[in-house]
Parts: C-alpha cells; structure tokens; sequence
C-alpha cells in the first residue's frame, strides 16, 4: 500500500530513518542537497560497513554555478528555475 | 550552507567527508539538465512478498481442512461449508464457500462451467493440480502460465485484472503468485513438489477482499500436522517472575527457573532449568558455573538510559541496537532489527544458539532481553520466545516500592552476547 508523507502527521524523515535502520543500501536522487538535511540522515548511515553493497549513492540533480548565482545575483528580474519539460525531455532522447 | 556556521554544522560537515572517505556515502552530480527528482530508495536484503492486504489469521473459530491426501490443508472459518469436487486436471480438490449457496456457486463456475458471478457471498476451490498434467520442469516456472489459464477458464466475459499477477509468500512459507481481479483472487502456491491452485470468488470483492487473502494465507503445503492453529501464547501453565526488589517482571513457562540477580548485578537469566545457568554464564560468568549454551532460555539486562544518553522522552534505540549487535561475539544477525509494539526494537541472532535479542524502553531505562533457542529448537519455539519478550515488564506488572536503584550498572562482558 503508499504511504503518503504529508509531513504533518506522517513524517518522510521518520519513514526514511527507520527504513535506513534495517538496510544497508540506499540510493537517493535530489534536486538540491544541504547540509542541514543530511545532518538528519548522517547518523543512521554511519552504522553501514561502505563500499560497494554497503553505501548510500547521492545523485544530486540540480545544481547551480557560480557564474548562475552571480548572474542571479545582479539581474534585475528574479530568474527562475528552469524545470525539464516535455518538449525538451524528448529532444534529450 | 545557509547562514552562519555553527558547530553542529562544522561536526556535520566533518562526519560527511569521513562518510565519503569512508566509502559510506558516493555523491553524483547530474549537469546535464537540471533534474529536480526526489527519489529514496532503499533496498532491504530480505526478500519480501509483494505488499497484499492480508489478515494472516482470520478472527474467530476456524477448522483446519487437510485433504484426503494431506498434500494440502487450509483453515475454514466458522459456519463455512465445504464440498469436495472433481474437477479435470486436479486431483484433490476442495470447494467452499460462506454459504451453501456460494459452494454452489463455485462448482457451478468450475464444475458445470456457468456463468462466473451469479452467487452471493464468498466461494473458493483450492485444488492440486494433478502431477500427471505437470511436465518435468521446476515447479515455479509453471506458475504464471497456471495463472493465465485459469483467468482464461473463468467463463465471464466481465473478469478483469485489477492488480496483475505478482510473487507472493502464502503464509510466509509457500511461494507462489497472486492475481486480483473484479471477480476475486486466483493464488497459485507451490511447494518443492506441489502446484496448488486457489481461486476465491465473491460478489463484492472489495468488502471480502481482506477475507478472501485471509483464506489464501491459510493454504498450507503439505498440511499442517495435527490440524491445531499454531499456538501464539505463552502455554497456559506459565508463570509471572518478578525480581526481589520489582523492578522488572516477565512471564515464562511454569517449568522454567529465573536467576534473579536484578537486585545487585541488574541481571535475571531465565530458562528451562539448566538452560538459565548457561545463559547467565555467557553474560556474567562469576555469577554461574562453566556450562555450555543448552535449552532454551534468555537474559534480561537493565540499563538507565542515561548511560547511553538517550532522551527517555523519544528513545531511539536504533543506535543502541546496532552497538549490541557490533558487541556480539560468536553471533551472526540472522534478522535485522524491527520494531515490537512501537519503540521497541528486536533482532533474530544466531550463533550457538538461535533467537530473538530486543532491546525494550520502560521509562528512563532500557531492558536488553534475549529469548533463545538452539539452532534446532528455535522456529518451534518461535512464538513462544517471542512472547516472553513481550511479557518483559519494568517495574515488575504488580507494583512494589521499586524506584529503582543507584547501583553500578554492569560492564560489558567479554564473554558471548556481550551487552551493550
């Protein structure tokens, strides 16, 4: 059955932490990644053996460049993400 | 980083370039469009059965049907009637239903090969398929093609699959697959020599669709032996142990001894007689003479929570367990950790014995229990240990004057399960 995390009455990080707690492996995708969000996760990880079988992969997808943020930083209109859509995702095909 | 840096971020920053030196974590950076996906995938080294609402053990009376043969057996609720059938291709095949009316039903589908869906209520036939209709090929390899010429058999132009065909564990020993559809459950269980076929049919699939898996789960192969439903309590001649000074109590067989040294060493082993001594040995060996692990018995340890600096507000025992089961000397875990009841955390472990370690929260104090068997003894005893783990109470189930004690706590020994 899903499970729905609204993060109000049921909570991803719970689900996520005990689920890590009886794994070994856990591959995660991402749009951004930060510091204080690993920070919740690190512990339940640090248990694991690593290497190959025994890791967790990040796959981090969105990504900013310094020369992005400056440009952000001086535009004078707030530029906005520019999420995939489907025209583009089938030119990537 | 948003803001400035503070020193759990400094420890958190640290702790990840470790995990990656460590190998622990691997971050990729995906450049070559933006990719803003949230995807968390765990993957589990048990294998699990696909996730079909079940009810394992139907409420109420039921019977255990063995047939003829005993190749087979299920559980039959209360006031359902059964009938057994012929059918081609099958040999021992049973029929049954809710009512008379629906056993009918069933045979009128199958038998007489009317119309599917003209019975009120919840009908099923269960049968073997005849070992002379099977090629010689691994029985597994037979399941899906099984599946598509029973959905093809149902003469019902309206059946429909609603959850397609996937593997699944009846009753956690006989693997198999499942289909549901708007008409009700075709299971298709096999043991190593056996190729069963259940279908079970109800007017209302969605009201009986907990009833009907609940029935499949039953299916046994080959039957179950003595026809009893497998006792899940602790024996009624069992008896409540309470420590000297009622800080801890459990409930264990009437045959069994507990070596209280709750009181003075925080540790009661308990066992069917000699049993507790050996267990008692492998935790604190001044306390019992040398004696080899025999029996079935466990420990109970307790701990404050304040040792390991855990909040009793919102214990979280995940880290607790995996340092008793880093602290296991001569043990493998056989199963990881899963919660009991809510907080509680237990683990299967095996070595020169088999069973459960759990590690219980009461209060501000943490209860290590271990309820094992011998790698023989244990999966009949299953349940039984299970229970005694659960019976664990602290303070003691009658109230004393127990507002705990000062004492030292133990150390961790060298020998056996180690403690925390």
């Amino acid at each position: 059955m899903p499970r729905i995390f609204d993060n109000i009455s049921e909570q991803l990080q719970t689900a996520l932490i005990q689920t890590l707690h009886t794994t070994q492996r856990a591959d995660f995708c991402v749009g951004y990644f930060n510091l204080c969000g690993w920070g919740l996760l690190q512990s339940s990880i640090d248990p694991w053996q690593g290497g190959v079988e025994h890791q967790c992969r990040l796959l981090i997808g969105t990504h900013h460049s310094p020369q992005e943020d400056i440009r952000t930083l001086f535009s004078l209109v707030g530029k906005l993400d520019n999420p995939i859509d489907n025209q583009q995702l089938v030119r990537l095909r | 980083m948003i803001g400035a840096p503070t020193n759990d971020d400094e420890q958190c920053l640290r702790a990840l370039a470790r995990q990656l030196r460590e190998g622990k974590l691997v971050v990729k950076l995906f450049l070559r469009y933006l990719l803003h996906a949230k995807r968390y995938l765990l993957q589990q080294p048990q294998i699990y059965s696909a996730p079909i609402p079940v009810n394992p053990q139907p409420s109420g009376d039921q019977t255990v049907v063995n047939n003829k043969s005993g190749v087979f057996s299920f559980r039959l609720p209360e006031g359902w009637s059964q009938q057994a059938i012929t059918l081609p291709m099958f040999g021992d095949t049973v029929a049954f239903g809710s009512s008379d009316h629906a056993v009918q039903g069933i045979i009128d589908v199958f038998v007489n090969s009317t119309q599917a869906g003209n019975f009120h209520g919840v009908g099923e036939f269960i049968g073997a398929v005849d070992a002379k209709q099977l090629a010689r090929e691994p029985l597994d390899g037979l399941v899906s093609p099984m599946t598509t010429q029973i959905l093809a058999n149902i003469r019902n132009e309206s059946v429909q699959v609603i959850d397609q065909p996937q593997a699944h564990t009846f009753g956690g020993q006989n693997s198999g697959q499942i289909t549901f559809t708007n008409l009700g459950y075709i299971a298709v269980p096999h043991s190593e020599k056996q190729l069963l076929v259940g279908v079970v049919l109800s007017n209302d699939t969605n009201a009986d669709k907990e009833v009907m898996a609940g029935i499949l789960e039953t299916i046994h192969i080959p039957s179950e032996s003595g026809g009893t439903i497998p006792a899940t309590a602790v024996p009624a001649a069992s008896q409540t142990v309470r420590s000297s000074d009622q800080r801890v109590s459990l409930i264990i067989p009437g045959d069994w001894v507990a070596l209280d040294h709750i009181a003075d060493q925080t540790i009661l082993a308990h066992g069917d007689s000699a049993a507790a001594q050996t267990r008692l040995y492998s935790a604190k060996p001044g306390l019992a003479p040398q004696t080899a692990i025999s029996g079935n018995g466990g420990l109970i340890i307790l701990y404050p929570m304040s040792q390991f600096d855990i909040d009793p507000q919102n214990p979280d025992l995940s880290v607790l367990m995996r340092r008793a089961l880093g602290n296991l000397q001569g043990y493998t875990v056989e199963q990881t950790a899963q919660t009991l009841d809510g907080k509680a955390l237990v683990a299967v472990i095996v070595g020169t014995e088999r069973g459960y370690l759990a590690l219980l929260p009461f209060g501000d104090q943490i209860v290590y229990v271990t309820a094992m068997g011998t790698q023989a003894s244990f999966s009949a005893n299953q349940a039984m240990l299970l229970d005694i783990v659960k019976s664990v109470h602290v303070p003691a189930v009658i109230a004393g004057n127990g507002l705990g004690g000062l004492e030292a706590t133990p150390v961790a020994t060298s020998a056996g399960l180690g403690g925390l």
